[in-house]
């Protein structure tokens, strides 16, 4: 791929490009899903091409093929010139990237066991095993299970003389069991709803999530729901699992710190953010146990990797210390209109996307309230709220409200009445702000979302979020 | 890939790859094409990219065992190794009860007519979207406004073949613009679909983004409630989308977790809303995933609950139902999809709609919305880019935005009046015609900042 890569970056560079990037990815996946004790679907499929970057004229220009050949490579490479030259005609001021970055490394995800060592057949076994116990329960409707496995190759070589190889792997999994009366359908999901739990790694990760040994607990669950009374509106002091509290980070962190967002970036499709500029360094965005930190480096994070997709190092960076704004996530491009270094978190979605700022592994760090049981026992007055159902936030990542899958009233800190459709709101600020308890290390996971959206052509990226569960103050909830 | 394969080459080449397979029964699907979007912010083009990909696709059959492989490699020996992993995967199969078939040759009855695929769309000139992109972010500078959009065009070859008998090939294209255009405190929005990019009037759909961000200065909050509203056509498909995903498929009904009930009056009688693949006036889709002529479904006949779309599996589970043509390629994970919706279009302008309030809302689009009881097509999501108050038949101040909690159903089922202009709007992969909406009452459940 070297020659093929120098192709393109030599043949950039004689059309006018001052600078030239070329990506070469295959993805690798294989899909397992189960519902009502058949195998739904069983797949295995791959991905491959490149895509090459330039600037020229101070405008960008992009194009990607899935043909790899030095016939194509040339043909793209020149497309992409004279893409960049359109967008010259309408520019604003010349792209500028920052110091030149130049260098050669490999990096491998570290695994135990080779996500694709384990047979299908396998896997299989494991999916009907926890599908029999979800409806082994009376009453259940609908039981699914999935198990993912994905691997990715990545070759990226810049005219600043870098060449970076990676083999990325991961691994996700999940069981979701769904039953229904004349209120309504309620469902119950494990370890997470919306693909289950994801990881970068090996297939040990779908081993330690026994879906299996969790099927029966949420079979019943689902069934207490169709007869629990829904969710009364009031406020209160709401705990949320750490599964719902990555989420909240996701929607009401994550994505404001993007500073591609907060420069208007992404206006007319994701939105902008309240998160100005003038904001840094003083901004109280919750409470002092509120810190918050983008590591691409966390073991397993499912946002991990060694270089981003501009070839630059994984990193870890605070962006809120202390309930304090401090940093935001950012690229070259972005990184150098604000006199910084790219933290390093541009990626694509494959090889026919352009590299953009997404999250890594965007982490509430743990606090020191114990467990999720110490937090309830520590609660007067409240509500435990689980798994997430919906998620909505507006566009410049103020207003929210949630949905999730089951409920708890909290009394003299023990659980008691469940309810169902539970769902709450609030705004970002006031939201963090009131953030009283944060659970411990031991209680601390790192959530994988596999389907976080950006970007036209839209863009699904995989990052991570480090969570415990924690409690808010005065919180608006309701039942939908 | 720099130029259309064409017909003859592209189903010469699967009916190569059947001649590789052993199964019982085989399916393989091409898809190929370019995608060239054109993204501009901060009155300039920010992005600017360019596609160029093949994905081949095999389903095996062995008895009801299926398995499935992809690749997008072209070539003889991809192919015929994809066709071997099909097999190997669908022989560690479970068979499923529920599969009876692949559609067969008389699914499809006569022969499908669209129109020649617009060369200018499928192979669009980068410089004729810049041009696009500069007149939307210069109408904006000269208004001391900030544009951001994309500009976007598409060239499909879509072909599917299958061991019973189906081939079906079609090479379409679209062409899609939208932008918001932002002041100090207000934006509004402009959008355009069409399968043409020459038919794309990129300077009308400025001159309404512009319009209505100098209209949304200086919003005014007010207190979230239900109101009466005007929903413009960008907020109806949105909403429609939604409803199609959640309610309007057979899998859905079969296993009742939709809207839908068949022969029930759910809607005001004054909606009908049916989905056909074919209507020139969409986003042309002629055949689904299963290379099944789609037929035209009456989903909504003044406001009955009349019929859901149907893909073969579905088809083949309940006893004398037919397959529609909405296949998405899949067994029973989403089931089949209507993408090509129309609403049937009434007989006001938005004049006499918003005469016609004495205090209501105008809502331009939605923002983010998601399901919250989706067995009941309740909806959440954000006012966005032209919210504006409307007093005594007349648009008098923008509004801070809000958020709804709404029941898509309940909204249609209090529709007064439609609008008998109508537009096209991007559906989940095609195209919906919908007009603006009329509805008595609509519940916003919070308000934002801004």
């Amino acid at each position: 791929m070297r020659d093929l890569a120098n192709i393109a970056l030599d043949t950039a560079q004689q059309k006018g490009a001052s600078y030239a990037d070329i990506r070469f990815v295959t993805d690798r996946g294989r899909n397992v899903s189960v519902k009502n004790g058949k195998v739904e679907d069983l797949s295995d499929g791959e991905s491959q091409g490149f895509g090459v970057r330039v600037i020229v004229n101070g405008g960008w220009g992009f194009s990607s093929s899935s043909v790899v050949t030095r016939a194509e490579v040339e043909r793209v490479t020149a497309e992409a010139v004279q893409i960049a030259r359109a967008s010259a005609s309408v520019f604003r001021q010349p792209v500028q990237l920052g110091q030149p970055i130049s260098i050669q490394d490999r990096y491998v995800t570290p695994a135990d066991i080779d996500v694709f060592s384990v047979s299908l057949d396998d896997q299989i076994k494991i999916l009907l095993e926890a599908d029999a116990e979800m409806r082994r329960v009376d009453g259940i409707r609908i039981a699914t299970g999935v198990i993912s496995t994905q691997k990715t190759s990545k070759i990226f070589a810049s005219s600043e003389g870098s060449y970076i190889e990676q083999e990325l792997s991961e691994a996700g999994g999940g069981i979701e069991v769904i039953a229904l009366n004349e209120d309504g359908v309620q469902k119950r999901s494990y370890p997470n709803a919306f693909g289950g739990g994801w990881e970068t790694g090996g297939f040990e990760y779908i081993t330690r999530l026994n879906l299996p040994g969790h099927a029966q607990r949420i079979a019943e669950e689902t069934i207490q729901l169709l007869a629990a009374p829904i969710c009364p509106t009031t406020t209160t002091n709401l705990i949320l699992g750490s599964s719902q509290v990555a989420l909240q980070v996701h929607e009401s962190c994550g994505h404001p710190v993007e500073l591609d967002r907060v420069m208007g970036m992404e206006a007319s499709f994701a939105g902008t953010s309240f998160l100005t500029t003038e904001k840094q360094g003083t901004f109280r965005y919750g409470s002092d146990l509120v810190n918050v930190y983008a590591d691409a480096t966390v073991p397993r994070g499912l946002g991990t990797f060694g270089y981003d997709d501009e070839g630059v190092p994984a990193q870890r960076t605070a962006l809120i210390l202390k309930g304090i704004f401090k940093d935001y996530i950012t690229d070259r491009e972005t990184a150098a209109t604000l006199g910084q270094q790219s933290n390093g978190t541009s990626r694509a979605d494959g090889w026919n996307r352009i590299p953009m700022i997404r999250m890594t592994n965007i982490n509430l760090e743990p606090g020191d309230a114990g467990s999720l049981e110490d937090i309830i026992a520590s609660t007067d007055d409240g509500i435990y709220m689980d798994t997430n159902k919906s998620w909505s936030i507006d566009d410049k990542r103020l207003n929210f409200q949630f949905g999730l899958e089951a409920a708890w009233e909290i009394k003299n800190g023990k659980r008691g009445q469940m309810y169902r459709n539970p769902a709450y709101t609030g705004m970002t600020p006031r939201f963090w702000g009131s953030c009283d308890a944060i659970g411990s290390r031991d209680h601390w996971t790192v959530w994988g979302v596999p389907n976080c959206g950006k970007g036209e052509p839209m863009q699904g990226m995989h990052v991570g979020h480090g969570a415990a569960p924690a409690r808010f103050h005065n919180i608006k909830i309701f039942g939908a | 890939m720099s130029e259309i394969l064409g017909r003859d080459k592209v189903i010469q080449f699967l009916k190569d790859g059947l001649g590789f397979a052993t199964a019982d029964q085989t399916e393989i699907t091409f898809m190929g094409g370019r995608n060239s979007l054109t993204r501009f912010a901060n009155n300039y083009i920010h992005q600017n990219v360019n596609e160029n990909n093949t994905a081949i696709k095999v389903r095996s059959i062995f008895g009801g065992k299926i398995g499935t492989a992809s690749t997008n490699r072209l070539d003889p020996d991809a192919l015929k190794e994809t066709v071997a992993k099909a097999e190997q995967i669908a022989r560690l199969q479970v068979a499923d009860p529920d599969f009876k078939s692949l559609p067969g040759p008389e699914a499809n009855q006569g022969q499908l007519a669209y129109p020649t695929p617009d060369e200018a769309t499928y192979f669009s000139d980068p410089q004729l979207r810049a041009d696009g992109a500069g007149a939307i972010c210069r109408r904006a500078v000269e208004a001391g406004l900030t544009a951001a959009g994309a500009f976007e065009t598409t060239g499909q070859e879509l072909a599917i073949v299958n061991s019973l008998g189906i081939a079906s090939y079609y090479q379409g294209t679209s062409s899609h613009i939208n932008t918001v255009v932002m002041g100090e405190a207000g934006s509004g929005w402009g959008e355009r679909l069409n399968a043409r990019v020459g038919l794309i009037d990129y300077e009308a759909v400025a001159q309404e983004a512009v319009g209505k961000a100098l209209r949304s200065q200086s919003p005014i909050a007010l207190d979230p409630g239900d109101y009466e509203v005007i929903l413009e056509e960008y907020a109806v498909s949105e909403m429609l989308n939604y409803m199609s995903y959640l309610g309007f498929g057979a899998l859905a009904l079969q296993e009742e977790r939709t809207f839908m009930e068949i022969g029930k009056q759910i809607m005001s009688p004054l909606v009908s809303i049916y989905d056909d693949g074919n209507d020139p006036a969409g986003i042309i889709s002629p055949f689904d995933a299963e290379g099944v002529y789609r037929q035209r479904v009456d989903l909504i006949e003044r406001g009955v609950s009349n019929a859901v779309v149907y893909d073969s599996y579905s088809a083949n589970r309940e006893p004398g139902k037919r397959n529609t043509g909405h296949s998405t390629g899949t067994q029973g994970d989403v089931g089949p999809i209507a993408l090509n919706m129309v609403i049937e279009p009434g007989d006001k302008t938005k004049e006499e709609m918003i005469k016609s309030i004495k205090r209501g809302l105008w809502v331009t689009r939605f923002h983010n919305v998601n399901p919250l009881v989706p067995e009941k097509a309740v909806l959440t999501g954000m006012t966005r880019d032209g919210t504006f108050l409307i007093e005594n038949g007349e648009i008098t101040r923008p509004v801070k935005n809000f958020r709804f909690t709404q029941s898509a159903v309940e909204a249609l089922n209090e529709v007064v009046a439609l609008s008998r202009d109508r537009m096209l709007l991007p559906s989940f992969a095609f195209g919906n015609l919908v007009p603006a909406l009329h509805c008595r009452r609509f519940t916003f459940n919070s308000a934002t900042e801004f």
